[in-house]
Parts: structure tokens; sequence; C-alpha cells
């Protein structure tokens, strides 16, 4: 038989370590609901970090950004919808944070780009190729170190590289891309397409400058 | 006609091309059905330039993923986020 001094220190105990099984029903749900919530949005913490560095290029920046994208993810938990794509919503705040903080603060608007050339346009002077690399600058093209390649991307217009980073670097899918970035998914490819196009040609700039290709040559 | 190097020149195969350079992205990211991506395997067995521009691009892809470095979240930001858990305070 339990003393009434042992059931009011089992119950105080209860309340101090945080037990739901003593907490009201609806209560316990909605905290082990928010536990489970929390938890998996933890679980993408690196990924999220590595991509905030990607977009700011700054660890202090990317920390803010992050940080920002968490608080806003946990106290509007009511918003998303559990069974869908938890790391693809964490990344649209990521992404909106990132466009809303800091974009704004640092430059002037960027035209988007978006209308200038059509894909079509793209792909025809693809096809003719002749501004572009070719064989013994393309058969060297994995030369290139990383460090330019990583210029190179940073030179892209922001939506370009945003699409370009979603897509090659994080994998998702081009309907994941257009609800992160909050567009329609023509607008996904078309960045992507465009954003890929201006990569090459810059490093392609890059292989001539720097004579990648040119040593290999007579092979 | 039958010489495969006067054939690649031939108008309706630099339709072809376009077509399928206008798709690089999508096929190599698996985003087209199956019948379309059908379509540019046919022309890519066909065509050497585009295969090559393929190749080219698939390779980009490789060195861009390899050009991003993967840091991990500092501890101390690791710290900061989950102190500010809802479910913590409770």
């Amino acid at each position: 038989m339990a003393t009434a001094e042992a059931i009011v220190a089992r119950a105080l105990l209860c309340a101090l370590m945080d037990s739901s099984e003593h907490t009201a029903a609806p209560e316990a749900d909605d905290l082990d609901a928010a536990q489970a919530f929390e938890e998996e949005a933890l679980s993408h913490l690196d990924r999220l970090y590595a991509a905030a560095m990607r977009m700011t290029r700054n660890p202090a920046d990317a920390e803010d950004i992050v940080q920002e994208t968490y608080a806003k993810a946990f106290s509007s938990r009511h918003t998303f919808t559990p069974g869908t794509n938890l790391k693809a919503w964490l990344y649209r705040i990521l992404t909106n944070t990132y466009i809303n903080v800091y974009r704004k603060a640092q430059r002037s608007p960027q035209t988007s780009g978006d209308e200038e050339v059509s894909d079509w346009q793209l792909a025809r002077a693809a096809s003719h190729d002749s501004a572009g690399l070719r064989s013994a600058e393309m058969e060297a093209l994995d030369q290139t170190p990383d460090g330019a390649v990583a210029e190179a991307i940073a030179k892209l217009p922001e939506n370009f590289r945003m699409a370009v980073l979603l897509s090659d670097i994080e994998g998702f899918s081009y309907k994941e891309i257009a609800e992160i970035m909050g567009t329609p998914i023509g607008t996904v490819m078309s960045r992507l397409n465009r954003g890929r196009a201006q990569l090459r040609d810059l490093l392609a700039d890059y292989a001539r400058e720097n004579g990648i290709g040119r040593r290999q040559g007579g092979r | 006609m039958n010489d495969p190097e006067m054939y690649s020149q031939e108008h309706d195969e630099m339709d072809e091309c376009v077509q399928a350079l206008s798709r690089v992205h999508a096929f190599l990211r698996n985003e087209l059905v199956e019948r379309d991506a059908d379509i540019i395997r046919l022309h890519l067995h066909a065509c050497e330039r585009c295969m090559e521009n393929f190749e080219i691009e698939s390779t980009i892809t490789e060195m861009i993923q390899r050009s991003q470095p993967e840091p991990s979240a500092p501890a101390t930001l690791a710290a900061r986020v989950r102190a500010m858990r809802i479910s913590s305070r409770h």
C-alpha cells in the first residue's frame, strides 16, 4: 500500500520529469506529437546547415538563418501536414528566410533572368555549340579544381543557383523544388536549364583561360 | 542518305537534337515519363554528338556535387536549436 507521502512524491517526480503518461490524454498526445515532430526536424540539422552555408557562404549568417528556420518551424508545427515531406517543408522555410532576410539586405534587386531567352533557344545554341566546350576541353573538364567549380556556381543569378543546388546537391525532385521555391514546375525546369547552361559556359571559359584540355590535346 | 555522317547533318535530325538537348536535365534526373525517355535513348543511340553532350552534363553534375563541402552544424548551434524546442518547455 502506497502512503500518501509516496503518492505525492511520485506525482511531484512525474511533474519534474515531464512524464507525459500522467497528464490528461489529449495533451499527452499533443506533446508526443510535438516531440516526434521536433526530433524529426532536428534530424535534418546538418543538411540544413550545409545548405545555409551554400546560400550565404558565411558561417555566422548560415547559423542565423538555420536558427531562425527552426524557430519558425517549431512555432508553426500546426501548419505542417503530418505524413508529407518534412525535409522539403524545412527547406522551404530556410529558403524563404534566406531570401527575406539576407538577399534583401545584401544587394539591389537582381533581375530573375527568367524571361531573357527561351529554353528552346538554349537547346538550339547547345546543339550548334560553337562557343561551348569541345572534345579536348570536355575530356579534361573534370580536372577543373573544386574551388573553380564552386566559384562558377556562386556567379549564377540567385534563382538559377538555388534551383541548381536544390536539384544537383540536395537531390529534390522538380515537384519538391517547385514547392520549396513557391513557383510552378515549368519555372523550376527553366531555371535549372538556364542555370546549368550558364554554368557550362562559365566552366568552358575557365577551361580556355587555364588551358585545361590543351595539354591533353595531342592524346 | 545511308552515310551516317551525312545523315546526322540533315534538318530533321537537327530538330531531334534540339528536342533531346532541351530535355537533357529532365532526362538525367529521371523526370521524364518512360515514353519520352525512350525517345531520347533512341536518339542518343543514333547521335554521337548528343550522347557526348549528355555525358558532359552528367559530368558537370558530378563536378557540382564534388565542389560543395558538407559541413556539419556546429555543436553550439545544435545546442541553441535544441533549446528552442517547444515540447521541452512543458
